[in-house]
This record gives C-alpha cells, sequence and structure tokens, in this order.
C-alpha cells in the first residue's frame, strides 16, 4: 500500500469518526430530547397516577357507599320480601274472611227473606185475631142482647100471665075484673108470640149471612122498590129522590140491602111531619174508597140527647104517641148493616129530619 | 104512722093492673098512682112538695121506651135530697138475670129488687 492511500484512508476514518462524532452529538441531543420527553411524560403519569389514586380512593369510598348501600338493599329486599310473604298471607285470609262474608251475606239474606215472610204471616194472623175479635165481640153482645131479651121481653108477658092466671083462680072475682083479667091474658100471650117471631127474625139475619153476594146497580134497586111500596108512597104524597152517580153499584146481599131501604124509607114515612109532604132524598157517596149510603128525610127527627144510644136498641121506642112500630125496625136495619160488616150513624134535628149513614166496607 | 102511697112506673098496662090487685090484697085502701110513661112520672117526682108527710114506694120496672128504669135512677140522683127522703124506690122487673139484680142491690137510689109478678107477699114485705 501506498501512503497516498494510506492518509485517504485516515482521511476517510477520520471523516467517519467525525461524522459518527457528530451523529452521536445529534443522538445525544435527540436522546436529551427524548429525556426531556421522558421527563415530561414521567411527571404527567406521576400526575396521572396521582389523580389515579385520588380517583382510586374515590371509587374506593364509592364501592364501600355502594356496598352499603347494596347491604341496605339487601335488607330492604329482605323486609319487602318479608313483608311480601306478610301480604300474601294477609290476601289470603282476606280471601277467606270474603268468602265467610259472602256466605254470611248469603245466609242473612236467607234469614231476611224467611223474617219477611214469618213477617207476612203474622200480619196476616194478626188481622185474623183482629177480625175473630171484632166478631167475638159482636157475638157476645149478640149474646147480651139476648139474654136481655128473654129476660124482659119474653120473660115479661110470662110474668103476667103467671099473675093473672092466679088471680083467675080467686073465687068470687066480680066480672067486669074477670073480663080485665081475660084482656090482659090474651094481650100477654100475643106479645109472647111476637117476641118469639122477633126472635126467630133476628136468628135468621145471623144465619143468613151465608148467603151469597151478588152485583146490585143502585138505581135499578131503588126504583124497584120504589115501585113495591108505590101505594104507600101515595098515600103519604111523599117524594123519594135518588142519586147514585158518585157509586152507582155494590157487591153485597140482595134480601139484606132491600130490607135497609123499605126500614129506612117506612120510617122516614112513619115519622113524617105532619104538616108538610115527606120528602126522601137517597144518595151514594165513594168515601176512602168506601161505599156510603145516605138517607135524608124531612120528619119530625127525634132528640138524640135523650135517646142517643138507644134509637138502634130492641124494642126501643121514642115516638109512642105515634105510629105502630114495636121497636124491631131500626134494630134490624142495624144488625144487617153489621152482619155485611158496615156501621150505621144517626145524626137528627127535631122538626127538621133526619139523616142515616150506612158505610160499607169495601 | 105515716101515710103511704105506691107509684107504679111501667109502660106495661096489664102489669099495671096485676100490681095494683096485689098491693090491694095487702092494704085494702092503699094509695095507688101509676104511670106509663116514666118522663111523666119524673115530672111529677120533680115538682114534689116538700112538705108532704107521705112516704111513696116507687114500683120501678127495668125495661121501657125512652128512659129505662136505670136511666130513671140516674136522674132520680140528681134531685134534691128533701125530695128524695120522701120516695124508696124498688126495681120491679121480669129479669131473672142476676147481673139485674146485682146491679138493682148496687144502685144506692134502689132499696131492692123485685121479681114480677108482683104478689101480697112481695108487697107486705115492702111494708
Amino acid at each position: 500500500m501506498d501512503s497516498t492511500s494510506k492518509s485517504d484512508e485516515l482521511f476517510n476514518v477520520n471523516k467517519e469518526l467525525a461524522f459518527q462524532k457528530e451523529e452521536k452529538k445529534q443522538r445525544a441531543a435527540e436522546l436529551a430530547i427524548a429525556n426531556d420527553e421522558l421527563l415530561f411524560q414521567n411527571a404527567e403519569k406521576e400526575k396521572r397516577a396521582e389523580e389515579l389514586v385520588i380517583a382510586n380512593k374515590e371509587l374506593i369510598f364509592q364501592n364501600e357507599e355502594k356496598e352499603k348501600r347494596a347491604a341496605e338493599l339487601i335488607i330492604a329486599n329482605k323486609e319487602l320480601v318479608f313483608q311480601n310473604a306478610e301480604r300474601e298471607k294477609r290476601d289470603k285470609e282476606l280471601v277467606i274472611a270474603n268468602k265467610e262474608l259472602v256466605f254470611q251475606n248469603r245466609e242473612k239474606e236467607k234469614r231476611a227473606a224467611e223474617l219477611i215472610i214469618a213477617n207476612k204471616e203474622l200480619l196476616f194472623q194478626n188481622e185474623q185475631k183482629e177480625k175473630m175479635t171484632t166478631d167475638l165481640i159482636q157475638r157476645n153482645k149478640d149474646l147480651e142482647q139476648f139474654t136481655y131479651i128473654i129476660s124482659h121481653n119474653l120473660r115479661a108477658p110470662v110474668a103476667n100471665i103467671i099473675g093473672l092466671s092466679f088471680r083467675l083462680q080467686q073465687i068470687g072475682l066480680p066480672d067486669d075484673l074477670r073480663r080485665q083479667i081475660g084482656a090482659g091474658l090474651s094481650t100477654s100471650v100475643t106479645k109472647l108470640d111476637e117476641v118469639i117471631r122477633d126472635l126467630n127474625d133476628i136468628l135468621k139475619i145471623r144465619q143468613m149471612v151465608d148467603e151469597s153476594k151478588q152485583l146490585i146497580k143502585f138505581e135499578k134497586f131503588a126504583s124497584d122498590i120504589h115501585l113495591s111500596i108505590q101505594k104507600m108512597v101515595e098515600n103519604e104524597k111523599a117524594v123519594i129522590l135518588w142519586n147514585f152517580t158518585e157509586a152507582e153499584e155494590i157487591v153485597t146481599i140482595k134480601s139484606y140491602l132491600h130490607s135497609i131501604f123499605f126500614n129506612l124509607i117506612s120510617n122516614a114515612l112513619k115519622y113524617r111531619n105532619p104538616t108538610e109532604p115527606p120528602m126522601i132524598k137517597i144518595t151514594s157517596r165513594k168515601i176512602n174508597g168506601k161505599i156510603v149510603l145516605l138517607f135524608e128525610d124531612n120528619g119530625i127527627g127525634i132528640d138524640l140527647s135523650t135517646a142517643g144510644q138507644h134509637v138502634f136498641g130492641l124494642y126501643k121506642r121514642f115516638h109512642t104517641d105515634r105510629a105502630e112500630g114495636k121497636g124491631m125496625g131500626l134494630y134490624m136495619v142495624k144488625t144487617q148493616v153489621e152482619s155485611m160488616g158496615g156501621t150505621i150513624s144517626i145524626s137528627s134535628e127535631v122538626n127538621v129530619g133526619t139523616q142515616f149513614r150506612i158505610e160499607f166496607n169495601s | 104512722m105515716k101515710p103511704l102511697r105506691f107509684i107504679i112506673i111501667d109502660n106495661d098496662p096489664v102489669n099495671n093492673l096485676l100490681c095494683g090487685l096485689a098491693i090491694k090484697d095487702a092494704v085494702v085502701d092503699a094509695d095507688i098512682l101509676d104511670f106509663i110513661n116514666p118522663l111523666k112520672a119524673f115530672e111529677y117526682i120533680s115538682a114534689y112538695n116538700e112538705s108532704n108527710n107521705t112516704m111513696n114506694i116507687l114500683l120501678l120496672d127495668i125495661n121501657m121506651s125512652i128512659w129505662s128504669g136505670w136511666d130513671f135512677a140516674d136522674h132520680f140522683e140528681k134531685l134534691d135530697e128533701k125530695i128524695k127522703k120522701h120516695f124508696k124506690i124498688y126495681m120491679l122487673s121480669s129479669s131473672i138475670d142476676n147481673n139485674d139484680k146485682q146491679r138493682a142491690v148496687e144502685n144506692k137510689n134502689v132499696v131492692d129488687y123485685i121479681e114480677k109478678p108482683l104478689t101480697e107477699e112481695k108487697v107486705f114485705s115492702l111494708l
């Protein structure tokens, strides 16, 4: 090798070294930069780590909180589960209780229905009892009336006959007295017969209640009666008026109604005012669903302050100076009205007139 | 002895005839007054002279028109004691009902009850 070559080689090596040196310098600068960068990054990382530590602490804290919360939730959940179970138990109990109540309700309804029936039955029985009581009171009154009739009306002529027949047996009786006694006997026996016949008539009314009821048109009924007593009406120059527009008909026992009309009309004619022609007004009314018959006259009337309760009594007479009545008519009327389940009342004014009011039970 | 008078109040003339005969059997010259109408009898008694010395025996029927014997007794009750003391009321009735007898006995204005027909013996019991 030559020297030049050697120098060249050295030069080259040198150049290479300088280059390497430069390279190294550059590399060092780069490394310094890189190092700075790393330092910066390190600081950043440390900051980040610190932040992470804080964040971690925070998370730990939050975790603890969450755990605490979870524990609480578990407890709450357990509580809810327990409450739920309780509720279910309660619900089941309520279902049972409800079923029981429904059953009890049905029983109560059944019981109520039974009570309604029992109540109706009691009401019916009560009505029956009231009817029976009224009937018994009426029968009792009738019996009292019969006791009275037997003791007084029947016994009176008998007592007379006992007395008179005893007299007849006396020796040396003056003819005049004998005749008087004979007349007395005749009167008493006739009276006895009369009372027996009256009793028979009265008893017949009680028996005839079974006679079937029928529909009676007042208008036709009244004109039929008017026709049958035409002579009597003409003799008295009487006027009989009627108006049945308010209640035109009634279902009742015809023979009784006939007797009632006949007795009340003949009563009005019998006790007429002598100074003016008799006027009889017959009207029907409908009051509270009940049929009411009114018989009004312009007769001599009757002083009810003395006659009062006796007006309808058997053998009771108030105008003994007048007419031939024996005190049966109004008694029969009252008996017949009552047998048909009605009531009769009287209002009267002396010398003005009398009004009879008959109320039929519908 | 006080003078005596019999007053019969009954609407049955046959009874009044018999009563008259029975009274005269017992008291031959008896003073007898009879009323068919109880109202007329009551008028008579109401207007009675208080100074009169006669004792009146009243034979009162129960079953009469207008007033019954009980009605008559009720009206008699209201009269002045000065009049009432002159009268003794006996119920004279055909009734054989004990209730009537009882009622007569219980009535303070009625002395006793007599069952028809009136006889001499019954009149004696009143004297």
